[in-house]
């Protein structure tokens, strides 16, 4: 009798092990969801809206511009949870406000309890899809959430706390505030200010008038030959600016226990230890002013 | 032939005698009265002189007359505005109805917040021996520090909660992960100084 070699017989069962602890595994990294959901549909006519208010909590806000003149908005509420019972009934906790009021329109979502009523214990969402025209006004305030906004001409209020942010193409006058989270700005012109605590933050693209006021995080901010004027003050910040022709600008610098890495051609009015003071000046007329407390700085 | 005639007459007295008597109904004087003093009225009213009566009369009459009618009618349109006036504000509040959809979604456990990281306990290691050792920790520096890591502490914190159970987004697990590298960064530098 013909025997077949062992690793013949054996290797289906140790395909069929593998596949099994392969399997087992996944299954035990995954969980099924049972998610209730609701979507309110909402188009803004004339009278035209001048400021589109949005107080978002746990929100996904996407903003986009169109050439339509009114306003668009999709707001989807969800709850989360392995019970679709329990989904179903914090789903019916949330509520939303969306109205007019003169020029002005509002969007919120907020949690409310009635009395006696418990916490929802399933996870809380807000999914914002808006469509505006590109002259109109944002003020956004968000916590726990993701921001796109792409398009803006006018002008832009964004308070985020704990937020990942991405805004594209925005003009006008542009006011960002966050805590925590991050902030990645491309082909930002205007008037743009940044106030930010524990937020790693990227500009890039940048023309106009820059303030950035940075405690803890990285700053990295990358200039065009727009660019008019900067001025930095961060407190335990790694700021880094490069600019692709760093000659295009007059420097002033100064660091208190900060370290500086800076390219030939700077003049140290000071450079001990603890204290570094250094200039740039060539006729420029944009000009670049940078105060670090206790971090990094690097020009390049 | 005078006795016919005398006999005729007696029979036809007897007649007459013999015919039933019926009295007048009590309202047929009063009525025949009435008719005489109207007819008596008509004529004195054909006699009166006519004159008009000036505006002034009238706005003194219209001022005059009963208005029960019209403040009727006031109740009963206040009384529709208030109706619909709450009926408006009970759709306002509560909403359109919004239909409930249902889906499953598959969620990663490894999204899922972790509760009390190993951090938290070395920094409750440093703070207790804070208690014993105060030269180290009444610097202003370790101070500063310890600040800085009460914040970071309340951020995670913040992010644990914001997490929860049910999370699928992983960029919040990110941030919570950022907090905690950055925490361990104070904690090693206040570390070093003990």
């Amino acid at each position: 009798m013909k025997t077949r070699p062992i690793y013949i017989t054996k290797f289906p069962l140790l395909a069929m092990l593998i596949c099994t602890l392969i399997l087992s595994d996944l299954a035990s990294a995954q969980t099924t969801l049972q998610v209730a959901s609701k979507t309110i549909e909402k188009t803004i006519g004339l009278p035209a809206i001048q400021v589109l208010h949005i107080h978002a909590e746990k929100g996904d806000v996407e903003i986009v511009t169109w050439e339509k003149p009114e306003i668009s908005v999709t707001l989807q509420l969800s709850a989360r949870h392995t019970i679709r019972t329990t989904a179903a009934g914090d789903l019916s906790k949330v509520r939303y406000v969306a109205e007019r009021s003169g020029k002005d329109y509002f969007l919120r979502n907020y949690i409310s309890l009635a009395e006696g009523e418990s916490k929802p214990v399933s996870n809380i969402k807000a999914r914002y899809v808006i469509s505006i025209p590109s002259s109109v006004s944002v003020d956004l305030t968000n916590t726990f959430g993701t921001i796109k906004m792409k398009g803006l001409t006018k002008k832009l209020r964004l308070k985020a706390d704990f937020c990942t942010t991405t805004i594209a193409d925005i003009k006008g006058t542009i006011d960002l505030q966050t805590t925590f989270g991050e902030l990645d700005g491309t082909s930002l012109a205007g008037v743009t200010s940044f106030s930010g605590d524990h937020t790693n933050l990227r500009l890039d693209q940048i023309s106009g008038t820059l303030k950035v006021d940075a405690s803890y995080g990285n700053v990295e901010i990358l200039p065009t030959n727009g660019l008019s004027s900067l001025a930095v003050h961060s407190k335990k910040t790694e700021v880094t600016l490069s600019a692709k022709n760093w000659r295009l600008f007059n420097y002033t610098v100064n660091g208190a226990y900060t370290s500086m890495k800076l390219p030939n051609g700077f003049k140290w009015k000071r450079n001990t230890a603890d204290f570094k003071d250094a200039f740039f000046f060539n006729n420029q007329l944009a000009s670049v002013q940078i105060n670090t407390e206790f971090g990094k700085l690097t020009i390049k | 032939m005078i006795s016919v005639m005398e006999q005729n007459k007696n029979n036809l007295t007897n007649a007459i005698r013999r015919l039933p008597e019926s009295a007048p109904d009590e309202k047929l004087w009063d009525t025949i009265q009435e008719k005489l003093q109207e007819g008596r009225l008509n004529e004195a009213l054909q006699r009166l002189p006519i004159y008009d009566p000036g505006p002034v009369n009238w706005e003194s009459i219209a001022a005059n007359l009963p208005r029960r009618r019209s403040h009727m009618t006031w109740w009963y349109a206040a009384a529709v505005l208030v109706i619909a006036g709450l009926a408006a504000a009970w759709m306002y509040t509560k909403g359109p109805d919004h239909p409930v959809e249902f889906s499953q979604e598959m969620a990663d456990l490894r999204l899922q917040s972790d509760g009390q990281t190993e951090t938290d306990l070395a920094y409750q290691r440093l703070e207790s021996y804070c208690q014993t050792e105060t030269l180290v920790c009444d610097r202003q520096d370790y101070k500063r520090l310890k600040d800085e890591y009460e914040k970071l502490y309340l951020a995670s914190e913040q992010l644990h909660h914001a997490i929860g159970n049910y999370n699928t987004a992983p960029e919040l697990v990110r941030q919570f992960n950022d907090i905690e590298r950055q925490k361990t960064a104070v904690l090693n530098e206040m570390a070093k100084m003990i």
